[in-house]
């Protein structure tokens, strides 16, 4: 019953209205014009370059040689769009416009919850920060503008820190800002705090030392593809993930190797968003090392019953209480998108998929046609 | 209104502390409980991030060791041979044949060498053992570790262990020694570019070798409530510091719950013992599918401690001043209106008939002037109406002595007459006849008393003898009715003697014939003029005394022998509630009051008994409408022939206010007696007249009332003829307080504070001291300067040495900075800048404490400073900031010379005009006014400006040490010292600066400093 597209479309409709005003409030222009790929023969994947690390990898995939050979001898093209937050793929990871993404632990969720996906892979494990100005504990923000993007990540991270100081959305303003301007705004005194993921709390705090962290949420990101991709497509989806996996790898290689991707993410960055990123390529590598590469065993993602998606679960569940996701929807069914084992498939064949093979060209080689 | 003022006041004071203690949040200020909060936040932050970044580089070193171990060739080479050797083994083999075997093996032992090396040279592992993947035994260990050829295959970490893709695991295992494991897989490649899994290497740690090597670093900052504690995902501690005993199945504290789940943040909590905390919480990834909670806390009792000493502190010295303020306003209030309320007093008694009375003396001034003058007009009255009092009482005594004299005269005197009459009937007695009013006899005596010749009056006519005719006919007229109606006439008439004058006579006769009254009649003729003086003057007599006793305020009754009233006065009758007229006939002794009516009687009975003449007597009356006077009774007892009394006549006093005086006396006197400061009375010569029992005391000499000893014998004479000339110098009403040395009986020297006091009593100069043993207070301040002194040389000497260490933690942390440029990463980079912006921080805050404790310890000594100087001196290095914020500064008139050191004027005028520039208004330009002007043998210099301006309820506040209005950085920055140096520096020359300011209005700073201070003075 899930699976039927019209089900699908209503669950997504539903997360979408369940979500703050704001975000409904936005208007998405940016993506109106993308141009997705109805012929199935391409791959379209959705990707956040203002995002650390994923935009990392969303570069480096964008540039992969061997990724795109690989693809081009099964037929299909790969074309990356690039969002501004996950919450603007939910309803489009169907497989029909995106059949992939890089998402947040939030986005993630509520996708799997409106649409049939399959989740690959751990991009980063850090934390979603609440940045405030002259503050020192969360439960000060009462009535206080905050800076937030709708359905992300750091708003799970928010709303986990309001309730654990007896607070809930109702008793702050929430604010819609673009990640990439929250310090900016907090600078300038038009919001008291946001809730963002690095680069933007990094940069707000080397704004100055009135600059607060005062609670930070764990976060995960995951790479997410579309189940009906799979189906229909196994091996380009071992490709994509073997992609993925080297530039982990990659990354993981030499300094020069991370300083490179760090240098193709803000530039990719740049190129969206239409002015430079206020940050250096080692304050990037910096936490691209914190949030993947020290992370040990990623990016697998954990088995259940070890710990590994309790965190998840009781995101989940938090969210349910809310009333971001439906209130019947049970937690087996984002349970039931977690897929390890085509990970571990490529893993086991090295040699096979090229895991310490690196083939990157230095121009974009599957930029999405707009 | 003392009560009001020290109400308000104390409501002043509890207002102050509670914006002290809970701030003012509209206008920013945070107050102290808040800021201690907010600093013992940003405490736990700091330690909660470095703890977490010590765990986490702990971490990733200890994660780059076993990667680098794991790669290792022997141990590869060993995993390798020992994969073929356990091949050849039966999988039923005991784990000790295996271990036979292995041991056997020099790639085996070549491994376990290696493995031991690593664990003996790093010392952070626990054990470390080698598996073989397939069969799960353990290959090589080291000796810390499980035994060679034990079976580990069905530990479920080993089928994670084994996953593809899990290059490392890592687990942790609380307990009483908390163990972390990190297992990697070691692989080797495959032909076709994969890779085969050839064993795991499993390696051990102790988690609270971690957590407890910082342990006394932790206590410091985090003092003794602290703690950090490491926890598991479901919130039970993995270790902690300090370490303490686990309770197995104790409940998980809030606090330990905070960083569940993976958050990050600092909060309020509960502790264990469910008081509250202050916890910064950390999640300290250590797999993907596993974190560490880190929870830093401290207990809020402990970090709020001083700010609750502190406001207990406050509490106590506004208690104190409450105290002394209700203290000093009752004392006020009681110099003002005792003195009022005593000449209220004597007035009333006054004026109550007592003029005894006096209002008690008080300190010279308008009220002691008025009360001396009361007193004296009181004393004219009393010795006025004593004298009146004392006549009236003797000229009736006289009287009542003349009138009974007197009548007893008369009645002798009468006696005689009648004895005389008798003989002048026969000789001595007028004689004559008449016969139709003409003398035809007369015998010689009646001749000498109308003043005729022998035989002159015969024949004539008896009108000669009457001195007008009127009286003539009258009296003829009257004795002829007479001798008709009963045969013979008397009367006495008036006279008329040959010569003219007149005298009275009493005459008496009878016709010769009844029948013929105009015919011969006989007549005896006396000489009454004597007994009609005395009549008259008996008659004037006793107007006179009636007018007496009758306008007297004294109490005057006669009772006869029944107890009834004969006669009472009027002032006996208002005593009584009665009229003179109702009082008489009733009973004396209805008026005596019931308690004192038997005893009375009794008295009366006694004394009548014992036929005593003159009585004194008191006790109390009660008029018929229950008024209670007492009277002091002077009774005459009048007895009569038999000895029995006749009648009692009485004279009183009423003695009502009187004894009222006497009671009031006798408290008063009770009161200065045992007063605990000394009382001592003296004549002019200094001969005590009294001393009271705290004089005996504090003298050591007993002492009683007019003991007429000189001063010597009760302080010294060397003493004495100090305080001989301080009396010398007073005039009479004036009063001085002084200090002084008294050397008593004892021989101990005492020091007092003096009271003395000269004045006039009844005509004689009185000289009266008050003093009061002041060692006490004097050790006090002693100890107070000596303290003081201590106190500043200690914060000269430990701002020095604090100092040094502070030099090189920016030292080394900058050279540390210097070397590690390449390496470090932004967060390091920060906690570094944090380090030597705290460190910074601190060397201002101990600089300007520097500075603070050496103000006031100038060793050149002081001399004239041309304040126009130093101002001029200020403002070569202020002009600058001055002109670049577009200020400009007037010096309205030339400043003054003053005393002290140059380098100090300098500092003060820096601070002041510096504070003026930094607190600018955005709103308009700087403009700073410099005045000067004189009063009451001060300068006084003010500094006004117009800049942001200061709250009332910080006038006070801006010159204490560390005080600052404002954020750290904000106007900028500075520490707060600067105006408690400027008072310092004031107070220490002996001025007083303030400052008057309104929010928004500017401020104007006002010093004030001596004149002129004598060379002796000069500090």
């Amino acid at each position: 019953m899930s699976g039927h597209p019209f089900v699908r479309a209503a669950l997504a409709a539903t997360v979408f209205w369940a979500m703050a005003p704001e975000a409904r409030a936005l208007d998405p222009g940016y993506a109106a014009t993308y141009a997705y790929d109805t012929t199935g023969a391409g791959l379209d994947l959705g990707v956040q370059p203002l995002g650390y690390p994923s935009g990392m990898f969303s570069s480096i995939m964008a540039r992969d040689q061997t990724l795109r050979h690989a693809l081009e001898r099964l037929g299909l093209g790969l074309r990356l769009h690039p969002y501004l937050k996950g919450f603007d793929m939910i309803d489009l990871v169907d497989g029909a416009r995106l059949e992939g993404a890089l998402l947040g632990d939030m986005p993630t969720i509520l996708t799997a919850v409106a649409n049939e996906v399959a989740i690959i892979g751990m991009v980063k494990q850090t934390f979603s920060s609440v940045v405030a100005r002259e503050f020192g504990q969360i439960g000060e923000l009462k009535g206080k503008r905050i800076g937030n993007a709708a359905g992300s990540s750091a708003h799970h991270a928010l709303l986990r820190g309001l309730r654990s100081a007896g607070l809930s959305e109702m008793d702050v303003t929430l604010v819609a800002v673009d990640v990439g301007d929250m310090p900016a705004a907090l600078a300038a005194g038009t919001i008291d705090a946001f809730a963002a993921w690095e680069p933007a709390p990094s940069i707000a705090l080397r704004g100055g030392s009135q600059f607060k962290v005062i609670y930070r949420g764990v976060s995960t990101d995951y790479f997410v593809l579309a189940r009906s991709f799979l189906l229909r497509h196994p091996e380009a989806a071992r490709e994509v993930i073997a992609s993925f996996v080297r530039a982990l790898n990659w990354m993981g290689s030499s300094r020069e190797a991370l300083l490179q991707s760090c240098e193709w993410a803000m530039a990719d960055g740049t190129a969206f968003i239409g002015k430079p990123q206020n940050t250096t390529a080692e304050q990037a590598a910096a936490i691209v090392r914190r949030e993947i590469l020290e992370v040990a065993s990623a990016p697998v993602i954990p088995r259940r019953g070890a710990g590994g998606q309790e965190m998840l679960e009781s995101e989940f569940l938090f969210l349910r209480e809310l009333g971001k996701i439906p209130a019947d929807t049970q937690w087996s069914r984002v349970a039931a998108s977690f897929s390890r084992d085509l990970l571990l498939e490529v893993l086991e064949k090295p040699g096979r998929y090229r895991l310490a093979g690196f083939d990157y060209s230095p121009t974009v080689s599957s930029a999405a046609p707009r | 209104m003392a009560l009001s003022f020290g109400l308000l006041f104390s409501a002043a004071l509890l207002l102050l502390e509670w914006v002290q203690l809970f701030g003012l949040p509209l206008i920013g200020f945070p107050g102290a409980i808040e800021e201690r909060r907010q600093n013992t936040v940003q405490m736990l932050n700091r330690l909660a991030d470095f703890k977490k970044d010590q765990l986490t580089r702990w971490l990733s070193e200890r994660r780059a060791n076993t990667r680098l171990m794991s790669a290792n060739q022997q141990v590869a080479a060993a995993l390798r041979e020992a994969k073929t050797a356990l091949a050849a083994i039966p999988a039923d083999r005991s784990a000790e044949a295996v271990a036979k075997t292995l041991t056997a093996m020099p790639s085996i032992l070549a491994a376990q060498r290696y493995m031991e090396e690593i664990r003996t040279g790093y010392q952070v592992f626990s054990s470390i053992q080698l598996l073989d993947a397939k069969s799960g035994r353990v290959l090589v260990s080291t000796p810390s570790g499980l035994s060679v050829g034990a079976d580990l295959s069905r530990l479920p970490l080993l089928e994670r262990a084994r996953e593809v893709g899990q290059r490392e695991v890592i687990v942790h295992q609380g307990g009483a020694v908390p163990i972390l494991s990190i297992v990697r897989q070691i692989t080797e490649p495959t032909p076709d570019g994969g890779a085969s899994l050839l064993g795991l290497m499993i390696f051990q740690f102790d988690l609270n070798q971690i957590i407890t090597s910082s342990a006394s670093d932790d206590a410091q900052s985090l003092g003794r409530t602290g703690k950090v504690l490491v926890v598991g995902a479901d919130g039970t501690a993995l270790a902690r510091s300090p370490d303490a005993v686990r309770e197995a199945g104790a409940a998980i504290p809030p606090d330990s719950r905070l960083p569940i789940g993976g958050n990050e943040g600092v909060a309020s909590s509960t502790g264990a013992a469910g008081q509250p905390v202050m916890a910064a919480y950390r999640y300290i990834h250590i797999a993907p599918d596993m974190g560490w909670g880190l929870v830093v806390s401290q207990d809020e009792a402990e970090f709020l401690a001083p700010v609750n000493r502190a406001a207990l502190r406050w509490f106590g010295f506004s208690g104190l001043v409450l105290g002394a303020v209700l203290l000093l306003t009752g004392v006020v209030a009681r110099r003002l209106t005792l003195p009022i309320r005593s000449l209220s007093d004597a007035a009333q008694r006054v004026h109550g008939g007592d003029f005894n009375a006096r209002a008690q003396p008080v300190a010279p001034g308008e009220l002691g002037v008025l009360v001396g003058i009361f007193n004296q007009m009181v004393e004219r009255v009393g010795k006025a109406h004593h004298s009146l009092e004392r006549l009236v009482e003797d000229r009736t005594r006289n009287l009542t002595g003349e009138i009974a004299s007197r009548v007893e005269a008369e009645t002798r005197a009468l006696r005689l007459l009648t004895e005389k009459e008798a003989l002048l009937s026969n000789s001595m007695v007028g004689i004559y006849m008449t016969e139709r009013r003409v003398f035809t006899v007369c015998n010689r005596h009646l001749e000498v008393m109308l003043g005729y010749e022998p035989g002159e009056m015969i024949g004539q006519r008896a009108d000669i003898a009457y001195p007008t005719e009127e009286l003539c006919r009258e009296h003829s007229q009257s004795l002829y009715q007479s001798l008709l109606r009963k045969g013979r006439a008397e009367c006495d008439l008036l006279l008329r003697r040959k010569d003219g004058s007149t005298f009275w006579a009493y005459i008496s006769g009878h016709p010769m014939d009844p029948g013929d009254p105009k015919g011969v009649s006989i007549w005896m003729m006396i000489d009454i003029s004597a007994r009609k003086a005395a009549e008259d003057a008996l008659a004037q007599s006793e107007e006179r005394y009636k007018e007496i006793v009758e306008g007297t305020n004294a109490v005057v009754t006669a009772v006869d022998a029944e107890g009834r009233f004969l006669f009472v006065n009027e002032a006996a009758a208002r005593i009584f509630g009665l009229t003179s007229e109702q009082c008489a006939g009733r009973l004396a002794f209805d008026f005596v009051h019931p308690d004192d009516r038997l005893g009375t009687i009794e008295a009366f009975r006694r004394w009548v008994a014992e036929g005593r003449a003159n009585i004194e007597h008191e006790n109390r009356q009660i008029s018929v409408d229950g008024k209670v006077s007492h009277l002091l009774w002077t009774i005459r007892t009048h007895f009569g022939p038999d000895g029995a009394p006749l009648r009692f006549t009485s004279i009183a006093r009423d003695t009502t206010e009187l004894r009222k005086a006497q009671t009031t006396l006798r408290l008063t006197q009770y009161s200065v007696d045992n007063a605990g400061e000394a009382v001592c009375w003296m004549t002019a010569d200094l001969a005590i007249l009294y001393a009271n029992k705290a004089a005996g005391l504090l003298s050591g000499v007993s002492l009683s009332h007019e003991d007429g000893s000189p001063l010597a014998g009760l302080i010294g004479n060397e003493p004495a003829q100090q305080w001989r000339d301080v009396f010398t110098a007073l005039a009479p009403g004036e009063t001085t307080t002084f200090e002084a040395r008294i050397t008593p009986a004892h021989g101990k020297a005492v020091e007092v504070e003096v009271t003395a006091s000269k004045v006039t009593f009844d005509g004689y100069e009185r000289n009266c001291v008050f003093f009061r043993d002041i060692r006490v207070r004097k050790e006090t301040e002693e100890r107070l300067i000596r303290t003081n002194t201590e106190l500043e040389q200690f914060a000269f000497i430990a701002s020095h040495d604090l100092r040094e260490p502070l030099r090189m933690v920016k030292l080394y942390v900058a050279l540390l900075e210097r070397r590690m440029e390449r390496h470090l990463d932004t967060d390091t980079r920060e906690f570094m800048g944090f380090v030597v912006d705290s460190a910074s921080r601190m060397d201002s805050l101990i600089n300007d404490l520097l500075e603070y404790s050496r103000t006031g310890r100038n060793v050149t000594p002081p001399g004239p400073v041309d304040l126009q100087a130093a101002f001029a001196s200020v403002m070569t290095y202020l002009r600058g900031p001055l002109e670049e914020c577009g200020g400009a500064i007037e010096l309205e008139s030339r400043l003054p010379t003053v005393t002290g050191d140059e380098g100090e004027m300098v500092r003060l005028f820096q601070n002041l005009i510096g504070n003026a520039i930094k607190y600018r208004s955005p709103q308009q330009a700087l403009r700073i006014v410099v005045a000067a002007d004189s009063a009451d043998g001060y300068w006084r210099v003010s500094i006004s400006d117009n800049g942001i301006g200061i709250s009332p309820e910080y006038r006070e506040k801006i010159f204490r040490v560390f005080q600052r209005l404002h954020a750290p950085g904000a106007h900028g920055g500075g520490t707060g010292i600067g105006l408690a140096i400027c008072k310092k520096i004031i107070e220490h020359r002996g001025g007083n600066i303030r400052v008057e300011s309104e929010p928004g209005r500017g401020a104007t700073f006002i010093f004030t400093l001596p004149m002129a201070v004598p060379a002796d003075q000069l500090v």
